[in-house]
């Protein structure tokens, strides 16, 4: 791990466009709209969850026997890890170590793809043993929203190799630095609202109440 | 081009910006006050439903007229005039233009198509078989949801147009490029409905009716909002106002000069 990245620097050493950017909001503004607006849904559906779960606590119950926590614990290791290393990717590309920070973002890539593979084998898992989306409410619940946020992390792979263009272009051209870096952050800032996301859907279905 | 026609397609772009609206007043209007919306579930006895729809007779007749007046019409026109503006302010791209101009003209026949559906669902309620009459409002939430593809990529096309670097943001600030993808996203939600005869995933549902719904008509409400702001900002500016700075060479750009955008621009 490049030591540029883990230890801090002084002001006085940072380019002066770092500088400019250590207070403003990551990304462009029209993505925190849409993350805003997307985790509103996301909150309505896991309010409706909520309420469906307290409606009929014994057959949520017993059917979240059939999910596996150990599947659980791996989908947040793999997807915290990989916002760290987009978080590191970022602040590389802000102190222009445009090499590592791709390098990075090919481990994020990486790591959420393989959360992507290990999500189908636990579905095939369950559908195999006969547990389908219609088996009840818990299934139907579980199965709709994880396969929504497994599709926002699909869509987050290719957010990721967008950001490795970037990366990319911006390691063999000083063109459009600041709109490619701007784009850089808010690729970024996707991927953390797909991790955020996962905590939330781990809490309500892998953990044991 | 002659100045006149030049202020019939100026007066055109605006009124079909307004359009948008207009489309949401009446088509929503006119689905709540016929009562089809909020949406029975599909698990209701079809003996129930056909008693709804008895009941409430000569207020779906007007309600799918008013659809079809101002639904079906006022989508087209509105999308048409979003596709025109796309092309004309964000990207110049002819097939995307095409692809707007086609998914748009679809969603408008959908609208058509649940008019025409609903009336004849009501018209002959009281002679139809009830599990009949409830296929034909099967059909109306069908046509509403599960096309979502092509609206998908009616949003996602207009996300993409909007930001991409052509774009000058003089009437499509890029925060609209977002607000598009995210209705495009939501669209998704319809294709649960078929799967589902109750609760929130079901074509009644808190999930898959109302997220897509709400989404579709809040975009069209908010772009046409945008539409309207960015075209006075391009008509009723100043004299000279700065040009777009892509190569789209429209019959009507007369007026266009090489000179940079403020970075300002944008609602």
């Amino acid at each position: 791990m490049n030591p540029q990245l883990m230890a801090g620097i002084t002001d006085a050493e940072r380019p002066r466009d770092v500088v400019n950017r250590r207070r403003h909001l990551p990304g462009e503004s029209g993505i925190w709209i849409f993350i805003l607006l997307d985790m509103l849904i996301f909150a309505e559906m896991f309010g409706i969850f909520v309420w469906y779960r307290a409606e009929n606590p014994e057959l949520f119950g017993a059917s979240q026997q059939a999910v596996k926590p150990v599947y659980g614990l791996i989908y947040t290791l793999l997807l915290l890890t990989s916002s760290w290393c987009v978080v590191l990717a970022v602040r590389g590309a802000r102190r222009r170590l445009f090499d590592v920070s791709s390098k990075l973002v090919l481990w994020a890539f990486g790591l959420g793809a393989a959360f992507v593979a290990i999500k189908f084998v636990e579905y095939g898992a369950k559908l195999s043993n006969g547990i389908t989306p219609v088996t009840n409410d818990f299934f139907m619940f579980y199965f709709v929203l994880t396969l929504v946020h497994l599709l926002h992390a699909c869509v987050g792979l290719g957010v990721l190799m967008y950001m490795r263009k970037q990366l990319k272009a911006l390691q063999h051209s000083r063109e459009a630095s600041e709109r490619r870096m701007r784009m850089i952050e808010t690729s970024g800032v996707y991927w953390h609202m797909v991790d955020l996301l996962w905590v939330v859907l781990f809490a309500l279905f892998y953990l044991r109440g | 081009m002659t100045s006149e026609s030049n202020g019939l397609e100026k007066k055109l772009e605006l009124l079909g910006a307004w359009s948008g609206i207009a489309w949401m007043v009446i088509a929503g209007g006119a689905f709540v006050g016929s009562g089809l919306v909020p949406p029975r579930s599909p698990s209701m006895s079809p003996v129930d439903f056909a008693e709804f729809v008895a009941d409430n007779k000569y207020r779906i007749l007007i309600g799918m007229l008013a659809l079809l007046i101002g639904g079906y019409t006022f989508l087209m026109t509105w999308s048409i005039t979003l596709a025109y503006q796309v092309k004309k302010y964000a990207n110049p791209s002819y097939l995307a233009f095409c692809v707007l101009f086609a998914v748009g003209l679809s969603g408008a026949l959908i609208g058509m198509l649940c008019g025409v559906l609903g009336s004849a669902m009501a018209y002959r309620v009281e002679a139809l078989d009830p599990a009949t009459t409830q296929l034909l409002y099967d059909l109306i939430l069908f046509l509403f949801l599960i096309p979502w593809p092509p609206f998908m990529l009616w949003q996602f096309i207009t996300a993409f147009a909007i930001l991409s670097p052509t774009n000058t943001e003089v009437v499509f600030p890029r925060w609209t490029g977002y607000f598009s993808l995210w209705a495009g996203a939501l669209e998704l939600f319809s294709a649960l409905c078929v799967f589902f005869y109750s609760g929130p995933f079901s074509y009644s549902g808190l999930v898959t009716f109302w997220v897509p719904g709400a989404s579709f008509f809040a975009w069209v409400l908010v772009m046409a909002v945008v539409q309207i702001k960015g075209w006075r900002r391009v008509h009723d500016g100043p004299p000279d106002p700065p040009a777009v700075r892509h190569e789209l060479k429209a019959a009507d750009s007369a007026e266009v000069d090489a000179v940079e955008v403020p970075e300002s621009a944008g609602v």
